[in-house]
């Protein structure tokens, strides 16, 4: 028990601060936190699917990314269009309705069926997709190692791009879609190459990313940015509730010595906790 | 006001510092704010106030004449951790 109060109340045997805040702890709760994080990206690298629902990948992220794979081949940067979201969105859609995940559905819709159905006229289209990812960084990796998503990611001849990131339940599984359709609107184009034609027409449907190698588990996935919140919402609540606890405890015995300031802490921490709690809710999209 | 401080000696003691403190921190939020759909531009806020954050520490002990090590390691981890909630969470 004695043991247990130097972590939280500053007395004679922890030198008059509370463990917990003391350096040696303050790097363990780093150490800490930064192996979740680990834990997380490994499990959503090597079992696809375990990892349920992700609210960090967002339609801006994955075009802001994509367009810097294409800065870095000196390639311009992809349009956003709507149409091509609009179709992405509906591809997304059918895949969790009619529950499949192919690049085509079970009753023979193409990609293409979607983006002409969405009302997108094209010279040359291409689809990307993925899932069971939880961060844009692992999903845009996992893109970039396979030559063929590579391939759509850095073509040339595209120049407009419709994302849709879309949550549902797949086989029972709750998880998040991505669905990238990219496009050359037929009227922009140049005039046809043989080239052009020959894309034109050999429309490629991508093989999906990690999808045919992560079969999808029955156990109830764990939601990452569940996980996430809980370990971070711990830590932090434990320091800063330590604090409180140090800090009243110090300005009652009046005890002099040589900490860091708690006034400053909290209010660094309080910031922290305000740009986390409204950041949030404004970056749903 | 004068009552509520005196339950902080330390504001009362060294109340231009905490108030550049506060003025750091609520810059910070300000900026972060203010770039909204910038999550690059909210990153470097994010690292700039902690930064201010530590060297703000530096300059507050060292006027109080406690500045050591131990202490320069609880305001660089205070940071650290900072950063990485903050970053991790919405980035």
């Amino acid at each position: 028990m004695n043991k247990l109060s130097r972590l939280f109340i500053p007395q004679k045997s922890n030198n008059y601060h509370a463990l917990i805040l003391q350096p040696s702890f303050l790097s363990l709760f780093i150490v800490l936190y930064l192996l979740n994080q680990s834990v997380l990206k490994s499990l959503t690298l090597l079992k696809p699917g375990v990892l349920g629902y992700s609210s960090e990948i967002t339609v801006e992220k994955v075009l802001d990314q994509t367009n810097r794979e294409r800065q870095i081949q000196a390639l311009p940067p992809l349009r956003f269009n709507s149409t091509l979201a609009q179709s992405a969105r509906l591809k997304a859609e059918d895949m969790f309705a009619t529950n499949y995940w192919a690049h085509t559905s079970p009753a023979g819709l193409s990609p293409w069926k979607f983006i002409r159905d969405s009302g997108y006229k094209y010279s040359i289209a291409g689809e990307n997709l993925a899932k069971d990812f939880y961060d844009t960084e692992s999903l845009m990796k996992a893109w970039m190692n396979s030559p063929t998503h590579r391939d759509n990611i850095i073509h040339a001849k595209y120049e407009e791009v419709g994302i849709a990131v879309v949550d549902g339940v797949l086989g029972g599984i709750k998880t998040t879609l991505v669905v990238q359709h990219f496009g050359t609107p037929l009227v922009a184009s140049t005039a046809s190459t043989p080239e052009e034609k020959k894309l034109n027409s050999s429309f490629r449907p991508e093989a999906q990313v990690l999808a045919e190698t992560s079969p999808l588990p029955v156990s109830e996935p764990l939601n990452p940015i569940l996980i996430r919140k809980i370990v971070g919402g711990l830590i932090f609540g434990i320091i800063i509730t330590t604090l409180f606890v140090d800090a009243y405890i110090t300005l009652k015995n009046k005890t002099k010595r040589m900490t860091g300031s708690a006034i400053g802490h909290i209010s660094f921490l309080a910031l922290i906790l305000v740009l986390i709690l409204f950041a949030r809710q404004g970056t749903i999209f | 006001m004068t009552k509520l401080l005196q339950n902080f000696p330390q504001l009362q003691k060294h109340p231009f510092e905490y108030l550049t403190l506060f003025a750091i921190l609520t810059a910070g939020l300000v900026f972060f704010f203010s770039f909204f759909a910038e999550p690059q531009l909210q990153r470097r806020v994010v690292y700039a106030t902690a930064a201010s954050y530590f060297l703000w520490s530096l300059y507050h002990h060292h006027r109080r004449g406690d500045l050591s090590p131990s202490i320069i390691a609880e305001y660089l981890l205070f940071a650290l951790l900072g950063i990485l909630l903050l970053t991790y969470t919405l980035f």
